[in-house]
Protein backbone atom coordinates (compact mmCIF):
# COMPACT_ATOMS: atom_id res chain seq x y z
CA UNK A 1 0.00 0.00 0.00
CA UNK A 2 1.41 3.38 -1.14
CA UNK A 3 1.62 5.79 1.84
CA UNK A 4 0.73 9.43 1.11
CA UNK A 5 3.76 11.72 0.85
CA UNK A 6 4.54 14.05 3.13
CA UNK A 7 2.60 18.27 2.77
CA UNK A 8 5.75 20.06 3.04
CA UNK A 9 3.77 23.00 2.22
CA UNK A 10 1.82 22.90 5.26
CA UNK A 11 1.42 26.15 7.34
CA UNK A 12 4.13 27.22 5.17
CA UNK A 13 1.75 30.30 4.22
CA UNK A 14 1.67 30.90 7.73
CA UNK A 15 5.31 31.37 7.87
CA UNK A 16 4.90 33.79 5.31
CA UNK A 17 2.85 36.15 6.63
CA UNK A 18 4.57 36.17 9.73
CA UNK A 19 7.12 37.20 8.22
CA UNK A 20 5.57 39.75 6.56
CA UNK A 21 4.10 41.05 9.86
CA UNK A 22 7.37 41.02 11.34
CA UNK A 23 9.10 42.64 8.45
CA UNK A 24 6.65 45.79 8.71
CA UNK A 25 7.02 45.48 11.94
CA UNK A 26 10.49 46.06 12.50
CA UNK A 27 10.37 48.82 9.74
CA UNK A 28 8.00 50.51 11.92
CA UNK A 29 10.24 50.30 14.79
CA UNK A 30 12.66 51.46 12.76
CA UNK A 31 11.60 54.54 11.70
CA UNK A 32 10.16 54.89 15.07
CA UNK A 33 13.90 54.15 16.73
CA UNK A 34 15.16 57.20 14.49
CA UNK A 35 12.89 59.61 15.84
CA UNK A 36 13.67 58.86 18.86
CA UNK A 37 17.44 59.00 18.42
CA UNK A 38 16.38 62.96 16.24
CA UNK A 39 14.31 63.70 19.54
CA UNK A 40 16.99 62.57 21.89
CA UNK A 41 19.64 64.30 20.06
CA UNK A 42 17.66 67.84 19.80
CA UNK A 43 17.05 67.47 23.40
CA UNK A 44 20.31 66.84 24.10
CA UNK A 45 21.34 69.79 22.22
CA UNK A 46 18.90 72.07 24.04
CA UNK A 47 19.75 71.35 26.91
CA UNK A 48 23.70 71.89 26.63
CA UNK A 49 22.49 75.44 25.14
CA UNK A 50 20.56 76.51 28.59
CA UNK A 51 23.29 75.48 30.19
CA UNK A 52 25.71 77.59 28.03
CA UNK A 53 22.84 80.54 28.47
CA UNK A 54 22.76 80.18 32.09
CA UNK A 55 25.92 79.95 32.63
CA UNK A 56 26.65 83.39 30.73
CA UNK A 57 23.79 84.88 32.58
CA UNK A 58 25.50 84.07 35.74
CA UNK A 59 28.82 85.97 34.39
CA UNK A 60 26.74 89.00 33.63
CA UNK A 61 24.18 89.45 36.93
CA UNK A 62 28.17 88.42 39.07
CA UNK A 63 29.19 91.76 37.35
CA UNK A 64 26.17 93.43 38.09
CA UNK A 65 25.57 92.69 41.17
CA UNK A 66 29.45 93.52 42.17
CA UNK A 67 28.90 96.65 40.60
CA UNK A 68 25.41 97.37 42.47
CA UNK A 69 26.63 96.26 46.02
CA UNK A 70 30.32 98.07 45.75
CA UNK A 71 28.38 101.33 44.74
CA UNK A 72 26.19 100.66 47.69
CA UNK A 73 28.49 99.48 50.03
CA UNK A 74 30.76 102.58 49.41
CA UNK A 75 27.76 105.11 49.43
CA UNK A 76 26.54 103.49 53.32
CA UNK A 77 30.25 104.18 54.19
CA UNK A 78 29.97 107.67 53.32
CA UNK A 79 26.48 108.26 54.73
CA UNK A 80 28.14 106.72 58.27
CA UNK A 81 31.19 108.39 57.49
CA UNK A 82 29.41 111.61 57.52
CA UNK A 83 26.99 111.35 60.13
CA UNK A 84 30.25 110.57 62.83
CA UNK A 85 31.61 113.51 61.68
CA UNK A 86 29.11 115.60 62.36
CA UNK A 87 28.64 114.34 65.94
CA UNK A 88 32.27 114.73 66.90
CA UNK A 89 31.81 117.96 65.34
CA UNK A 90 28.76 118.28 67.35
CA UNK A 91 31.21 117.20 70.71
CA UNK A 92 34.21 119.45 70.03
CA UNK A 93 31.82 122.68 69.81
CA UNK A 94 30.30 121.49 73.25
CA UNK A 95 33.17 121.45 74.62
CA UNK A 96 34.76 124.52 73.02
CA UNK A 97 36.82 123.10 70.41
CA UNK A 98 35.49 125.50 67.66
CA UNK A 99 38.02 125.17 65.05
CA UNK A 100 38.58 121.83 65.08
CA UNK A 101 34.38 121.50 64.93
CA UNK A 102 34.45 123.40 61.81
CA UNK A 103 37.22 121.27 60.06
CA UNK A 104 35.22 117.97 60.77
CA UNK A 105 31.86 119.62 59.67
CA UNK A 106 33.25 120.58 56.64
CA UNK A 107 34.85 116.96 56.29
CA UNK A 108 31.42 115.54 57.01
CA UNK A 109 30.07 118.00 54.42
CA UNK A 110 32.32 116.28 51.86
CA UNK A 111 31.55 112.47 52.90
CA UNK A 112 27.70 113.89 52.34
CA UNK A 113 28.01 114.85 49.11
CA UNK A 114 29.78 111.77 48.35
CA UNK A 115 26.72 109.83 49.81
CA UNK A 116 24.45 111.89 48.04
CA UNK A 117 25.91 111.46 44.72
CA UNK A 118 26.37 107.68 45.29
CA UNK A 119 22.42 107.63 46.64
CA UNK A 120 21.69 108.98 43.18
CA UNK A 121 23.86 106.53 41.14
CA UNK A 122 23.11 103.76 42.97
CA UNK A 123 20.55 100.95 42.04
CA UNK A 124 19.66 100.08 45.55
CA UNK A 125 17.93 103.41 45.68
CA UNK A 126 17.36 104.70 42.59
CA UNK A 127 15.31 101.95 41.29
CA UNK A 128 11.67 102.08 43.15
CA UNK A 129 11.46 98.27 43.38
CA UNK A 130 14.75 98.25 45.57
CA UNK A 131 14.19 101.92 46.83
CA UNK A 132 13.55 102.14 50.57
CA UNK A 133 9.74 102.94 51.55
CA UNK A 134 10.70 105.26 54.49
CA UNK A 135 13.76 107.76 54.51
CA UNK A 136 16.09 105.93 56.24
CA UNK A 137 15.52 102.27 55.66
CA UNK A 138 17.19 100.02 53.86
CA UNK A 139 16.73 98.92 50.51
CA UNK A 140 14.99 95.38 49.59
CA UNK A 141 17.49 93.07 49.42
CA UNK A 142 14.84 90.51 48.75
CA UNK A 143 13.38 91.80 45.81
CA UNK A 144 16.87 92.67 44.76
CA UNK A 145 17.93 88.87 44.81
CA UNK A 146 15.25 87.34 43.95
CA UNK A 147 15.03 89.34 40.13
CA UNK A 148 18.53 88.66 39.92
CA UNK A 149 18.04 84.78 40.33
CA UNK A 150 14.53 84.84 37.89
CA UNK A 151 16.46 84.59 34.87
CA UNK A 152 18.83 81.83 35.44
CA UNK A 153 16.59 79.92 37.41
CA UNK A 154 14.13 80.27 34.72
CA UNK A 155 16.78 78.71 32.26
CA UNK A 156 18.05 76.56 34.25
CA UNK A 157 14.68 75.42 34.71
CA UNK A 158 14.71 74.68 30.82
CA UNK A 159 17.50 73.61 30.76
CA UNK A 160 16.28 70.70 33.39
CA UNK A 161 13.15 70.01 31.05
CA UNK A 162 15.80 69.66 27.91
CA UNK A 163 17.82 66.89 29.96
CA UNK A 164 14.80 65.19 31.44
CA UNK A 165 13.43 65.22 27.63
CA UNK A 166 16.83 63.60 26.94
CA UNK A 167 16.96 60.95 29.07
CA UNK A 168 13.28 60.00 28.43
CA UNK A 169 14.05 59.85 24.46
CA UNK A 170 17.51 58.23 24.56
CA UNK A 171 15.84 55.84 27.02
CA UNK A 172 13.25 54.86 24.50
CA UNK A 173 15.85 54.62 21.20
CA UNK A 174 17.94 52.20 23.46
CA UNK A 175 14.69 50.03 24.35
CA UNK A 176 14.23 49.98 20.84
CA UNK A 177 17.25 48.62 19.34
CA UNK A 178 16.97 46.11 21.86
CA UNK A 179 13.26 45.25 20.80
CA UNK A 180 14.63 45.23 16.74
CA UNK A 181 17.25 42.92 18.41
CA UNK A 182 13.99 40.71 19.09
CA UNK A 183 12.64 40.88 16.09
CA UNK A 184 16.10 39.80 14.35
CA UNK A 185 15.40 36.62 16.54
CA UNK A 186 11.70 36.38 15.62
CA UNK A 187 13.64 36.91 12.05
CA UNK A 188 16.03 33.59 12.36
CA UNK A 189 13.13 31.08 13.91
CA UNK A 190 10.72 32.17 11.12
CA UNK A 191 13.61 30.91 8.42
CA UNK A 192 13.67 27.95 10.74
CA UNK A 193 10.47 27.82 10.85
CA UNK A 194 10.47 27.83 6.58
CA UNK A 195 13.17 25.28 5.78
CA UNK A 196 12.04 22.62 8.55
CA UNK A 197 8.87 20.96 8.36
CA UNK A 198 8.65 18.90 11.58
CA UNK A 199 9.37 21.56 13.59
CA UNK A 200 7.71 24.68 11.74
CA UNK A 201 4.89 25.07 13.92
CA UNK A 202 7.04 25.26 17.17
CA UNK A 203 9.44 27.20 15.59
CA UNK A 204 7.07 29.73 13.92
CA UNK A 205 4.98 29.47 17.81
CA UNK A 206 8.01 30.90 19.52
CA UNK A 207 8.65 33.59 17.00
CA UNK A 208 4.92 34.28 17.37
CA UNK A 209 5.78 34.49 21.38
CA UNK A 210 8.71 36.67 20.60
CA UNK A 211 6.85 39.14 17.96
CA UNK A 212 3.97 39.88 20.63
CA UNK A 213 6.29 40.42 23.54
CA UNK A 214 8.25 42.97 21.66
CA UNK A 215 4.66 44.32 19.89
CA UNK A 216 3.77 44.63 24.21
CA UNK A 217 7.23 46.00 24.75
CA UNK A 218 7.20 48.36 22.12
CA UNK A 219 3.52 49.75 23.00
CA UNK A 220 4.82 50.59 26.57
CA UNK A 221 7.50 52.31 25.86
CA UNK A 222 5.09 54.90 22.94
CA UNK A 223 3.02 54.98 25.85
CA UNK A 224 5.48 55.71 28.76
CA UNK B 1 7.03 37.37 -26.86
CA UNK B 2 4.07 35.99 -25.62
CA UNK B 3 2.51 35.48 -22.03
CA UNK B 4 3.44 31.93 -21.33
CA UNK B 5 7.16 33.27 -22.60
CA UNK B 6 7.21 35.97 -19.97
CA UNK B 7 6.15 33.80 -17.16
CA UNK B 8 9.09 31.19 -18.16
CA UNK B 9 10.10 30.64 -14.25
CA UNK B 10 14.33 30.40 -15.62
CA UNK B 11 13.48 34.37 -17.29
CA UNK B 12 11.18 35.48 -14.25
CA UNK B 13 14.29 34.04 -11.92
CA UNK B 14 16.74 36.30 -13.74
CA UNK B 15 14.37 39.55 -14.52
CA UNK B 16 14.12 39.04 -10.29
CA UNK B 17 17.62 39.04 -10.09
CA UNK B 18 18.52 41.48 -11.43
CA UNK B 19 15.32 43.69 -9.74
CA UNK B 20 17.00 42.58 -6.52
CA UNK B 21 20.15 44.46 -7.25
CA UNK B 22 18.60 47.41 -8.44
CA UNK B 23 16.65 47.79 -5.23
CA UNK B 24 19.51 46.85 -3.42
CA UNK B 25 21.79 49.32 -4.63
CA UNK B 26 19.11 51.98 -4.24
CA UNK B 27 18.65 50.89 -0.46
CA UNK B 28 22.01 51.42 0.27
CA UNK B 29 22.29 54.58 -1.70
CA UNK B 30 19.02 55.81 0.23
CA UNK B 31 20.74 54.75 3.64
CA UNK B 32 23.76 56.75 2.75
CA UNK B 33 21.83 59.67 1.86
CA UNK B 34 19.58 59.24 5.04
CA UNK B 35 22.53 58.69 7.30
CA UNK B 36 24.23 61.89 5.50
CA UNK B 37 21.25 63.91 5.90
CA UNK B 38 21.54 62.88 9.71
CA UNK B 39 25.19 64.00 9.70
CA UNK B 40 24.69 66.93 8.33
CA UNK B 41 21.98 67.85 11.19
CA UNK B 42 24.65 66.82 13.91
CA UNK B 43 26.92 69.14 12.01
CA UNK B 44 24.55 71.84 12.50
CA UNK B 45 24.07 71.25 16.07
CA UNK B 46 27.85 71.45 16.79
CA UNK B 47 28.32 74.56 14.76
CA UNK B 48 25.24 76.40 16.80
CA UNK B 49 26.66 75.09 19.87
CA UNK B 50 30.23 76.46 19.00
CA UNK B 51 28.16 79.59 17.65
CA UNK B 52 26.50 79.82 20.95
CA UNK B 53 29.90 79.75 22.68
CA UNK B 54 31.82 81.87 20.99
CA UNK B 55 28.79 84.77 21.13
CA UNK B 56 28.38 84.07 25.24
CA UNK B 57 32.42 84.66 25.69
CA UNK B 58 32.50 87.69 23.52
CA UNK B 59 29.04 89.19 25.79
CA UNK B 60 30.57 88.35 28.63
CA UNK B 61 33.51 90.51 27.77
CA UNK B 62 31.24 93.21 26.74
CA UNK B 63 29.62 92.99 30.05
CA UNK B 64 32.86 92.87 32.18
CA UNK B 65 34.44 95.91 29.90
CA UNK B 66 30.82 97.75 30.71
CA UNK B 67 30.57 97.18 34.46
CA UNK B 68 34.36 98.07 34.64
CA UNK B 69 33.60 101.63 32.87
CA UNK B 70 30.48 102.10 34.91
CA UNK B 71 32.78 101.65 38.20
CA UNK B 72 35.45 103.92 36.88
CA UNK B 73 32.35 106.78 35.81
CA UNK B 74 30.31 106.22 39.09
CA UNK B 75 33.67 106.99 41.45
CA UNK B 76 34.70 110.16 38.92
CA UNK B 77 31.08 111.15 39.82
CA UNK B 78 31.31 110.69 43.42
CA UNK B 79 34.73 112.31 43.88
CA UNK B 80 33.78 115.35 41.13
CA UNK B 81 30.91 115.91 43.71
CA UNK B 82 33.42 115.66 46.75
CA UNK B 83 35.19 118.23 45.02
CA UNK B 84 32.10 120.23 44.41
CA UNK B 85 31.54 120.14 47.80
CA UNK B 86 35.66 120.92 48.83
CA UNK B 87 35.26 124.28 46.67
CA UNK B 88 32.11 125.51 48.70
CA UNK B 89 33.56 125.09 51.75
CA UNK B 90 34.86 127.65 54.54
CA UNK B 91 37.85 125.77 54.52
CA UNK B 92 40.76 127.34 52.58
CA UNK B 93 43.00 124.09 52.69
CA UNK B 94 39.82 122.29 51.53
CA UNK B 95 39.56 124.56 48.55
CA UNK B 96 42.85 123.85 47.29
CA UNK B 97 42.31 120.24 47.68
CA UNK B 98 39.97 120.63 45.18
CA UNK B 99 41.80 122.32 42.35
CA UNK B 100 44.51 119.93 42.74
CA UNK B 101 41.76 117.54 42.78
CA UNK B 102 40.28 118.43 39.24
CA UNK B 103 43.77 119.27 37.62
CA UNK B 104 45.38 115.96 39.04
CA UNK B 105 42.92 113.24 40.12
CA UNK B 106 39.67 113.69 38.35
CA UNK B 107 40.93 113.59 34.76
CA UNK B 108 42.31 110.87 35.18
CA UNK B 109 39.40 109.20 36.29
CA UNK B 110 37.60 110.24 34.08
CA UNK B 111 39.88 109.25 30.83
CA UNK B 112 39.22 105.21 32.64
CA UNK B 113 35.95 106.19 32.23
CA UNK B 114 35.41 107.01 29.11
CA UNK B 115 33.21 106.56 27.07
CA UNK B 116 30.36 105.72 29.32
CA UNK B 117 31.19 108.47 32.20
CA UNK B 118 31.95 111.15 29.74
CA UNK B 119 29.68 110.65 26.50
CA UNK B 120 26.01 112.00 27.04
CA UNK B 121 24.56 110.15 25.25
CA UNK B 122 25.20 107.12 28.15
CA UNK B 123 23.88 109.62 30.72
CA UNK B 124 19.98 109.06 31.32
CA UNK B 125 17.81 111.35 32.72
CA UNK B 126 17.74 110.45 35.97
CA UNK B 127 21.51 111.10 36.17
CA UNK B 128 22.56 107.49 36.39
CA UNK B 129 24.64 105.93 33.08
CA UNK B 130 22.71 104.05 30.53
CA UNK B 131 24.83 100.55 31.15
CA UNK B 132 22.72 98.87 28.29
CA UNK B 133 23.02 101.08 25.67
CA UNK B 134 26.16 101.29 26.41
CA UNK B 135 26.24 97.13 25.99
CA UNK B 136 24.70 97.11 22.56
CA UNK B 137 27.13 99.56 21.34
CA UNK B 138 29.88 97.86 22.29
CA UNK B 139 28.22 94.59 20.75
CA UNK B 140 27.86 96.52 17.00
CA UNK B 141 31.45 97.49 17.47
CA UNK B 142 31.80 93.80 16.41
CA UNK B 143 29.41 93.14 13.58
CA UNK B 144 30.89 89.48 13.06
CA UNK B 145 30.24 88.87 16.51
CA UNK B 146 26.73 90.18 16.22
CA UNK B 147 26.12 88.72 13.47
CA UNK B 148 26.46 85.19 14.69
CA UNK B 149 23.58 83.34 15.22
CA UNK B 150 23.33 79.63 16.45
CA UNK B 151 19.54 79.75 16.33
CA UNK B 152 19.73 79.87 12.67
CA UNK B 153 21.99 76.59 12.81
CA UNK B 154 19.76 74.73 15.28
CA UNK B 155 17.08 75.67 12.43
CA UNK B 156 18.85 74.25 9.90
CA UNK B 157 19.55 70.81 11.81
CA UNK B 158 15.93 70.79 13.06
CA UNK B 159 15.33 71.19 8.95
CA UNK B 160 18.09 68.52 8.34
CA UNK B 161 16.36 66.13 11.31
CA UNK B 162 13.06 66.41 9.96
CA UNK B 163 14.11 65.60 6.54
CA UNK B 164 16.42 62.39 8.11
CA UNK B 165 13.13 61.50 9.27
CA UNK B 166 11.01 61.16 5.92
CA UNK B 167 13.55 59.77 4.42
CA UNK B 168 13.99 56.76 6.81
CA UNK B 169 10.17 56.11 5.97
CA UNK B 170 11.50 56.15 2.15
CA UNK B 171 14.53 54.21 3.22
CA UNK B 172 11.86 51.48 4.86
CA UNK B 173 9.67 51.57 1.69
CA UNK B 174 12.94 50.54 0.08
CA UNK B 175 13.54 47.76 2.11
CA UNK B 176 10.23 46.21 2.35
CA UNK B 177 10.18 46.12 -1.43
CA UNK B 178 13.34 44.09 -1.38
CA UNK B 179 11.65 41.44 1.30
CA UNK B 180 8.51 41.28 -1.30
CA UNK B 181 11.17 40.55 -4.18
CA UNK B 182 12.80 38.17 -2.09
CA UNK B 183 9.85 36.20 -2.00
CA UNK B 184 9.08 36.20 -5.41
CA UNK B 185 12.16 34.61 -5.82
CA UNK B 186 11.84 31.95 -3.54
CA UNK B 187 8.56 31.64 -4.41
CA UNK B 188 6.95 29.66 -7.75
CA UNK B 189 3.53 30.33 -9.37
CA UNK B 190 0.51 32.39 -9.11
CA UNK B 191 1.90 33.87 -5.53
CA UNK B 192 5.10 34.89 -7.69
CA UNK B 193 4.01 37.52 -10.07
CA UNK B 194 1.79 38.79 -6.69
CA UNK B 195 4.75 39.18 -4.70
CA UNK B 196 6.83 40.79 -7.99
CA UNK B 197 3.98 43.07 -8.60
CA UNK B 198 3.79 44.09 -4.96
CA UNK B 199 7.46 44.71 -4.78
CA UNK B 200 8.15 46.67 -7.70
CA UNK B 201 5.03 48.59 -6.82
CA UNK B 202 6.07 49.10 -3.24
CA UNK B 203 9.90 49.96 -4.49
CA UNK B 204 8.23 52.51 -7.20
CA UNK B 205 6.12 54.36 -4.46
CA UNK B 206 9.53 53.98 -2.04
CA UNK B 207 11.41 56.01 -5.04
CA UNK B 208 9.25 58.52 -5.27
CA UNK B 209 8.60 59.21 -1.61
CA UNK B 210 12.25 59.64 -1.33
CA UNK B 211 12.56 61.90 -4.43
CA UNK B 212 9.60 64.00 -2.98
CA UNK B 213 11.31 64.24 0.57
CA UNK B 214 14.61 65.26 -1.24
CA UNK B 215 12.98 68.20 -3.60
CA UNK B 216 10.75 69.57 -0.87
CA UNK B 217 13.87 69.59 1.80
CA UNK B 218 16.44 70.85 -1.12
CA UNK B 219 14.08 73.36 -2.12
CA UNK B 220 13.24 74.29 1.86
CA UNK B 221 16.48 74.90 2.38
CA UNK B 222 17.43 77.11 -0.37
CA UNK B 223 19.03 75.23 -2.92
CA UNK B 224 21.18 73.74 -0.21
CA UNK B 225 21.94 70.03 -0.48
Amino acid sequence: MNEPAPNTDRFRTLVLVLTLINTIFAATLFGLQVDANIRANNANRDSQYYALLASNELVRLGQQSAYDLELFANTVKDTQQSLVMEFTALELEKNGNKDSAVRLRSQSEISKARSEKGVSLSLFYADPRYAPKEPDGMPDFQAYLADQGKSPNDLVAKQNAASDAYHKWNGKADAYVAILTLLAIAFFLLGLAQSSVRMRLVFAGSAVVIMTLAAVWTGYIMIA
Amino acid sequence: MTEKQRLDPARMDVMIAILIALVSLTTALAAWRTNVVGSRAADANRQGLIDALKKGAAQNEDWRKVYEEAGYASRFAIESAAADAMDVSKDETLKAAAKNLRQYLLPSMQLLSEPLGTQEKYLKSDGNFDIEKRFADLESEAPDLLAIDPQASFKLADQYSSEQRWLTVGTVLLAISLFWLGLAEIQSGRGRTGNLTLGIAVYLLGLLFFLIVEVVSIVGRGGVL
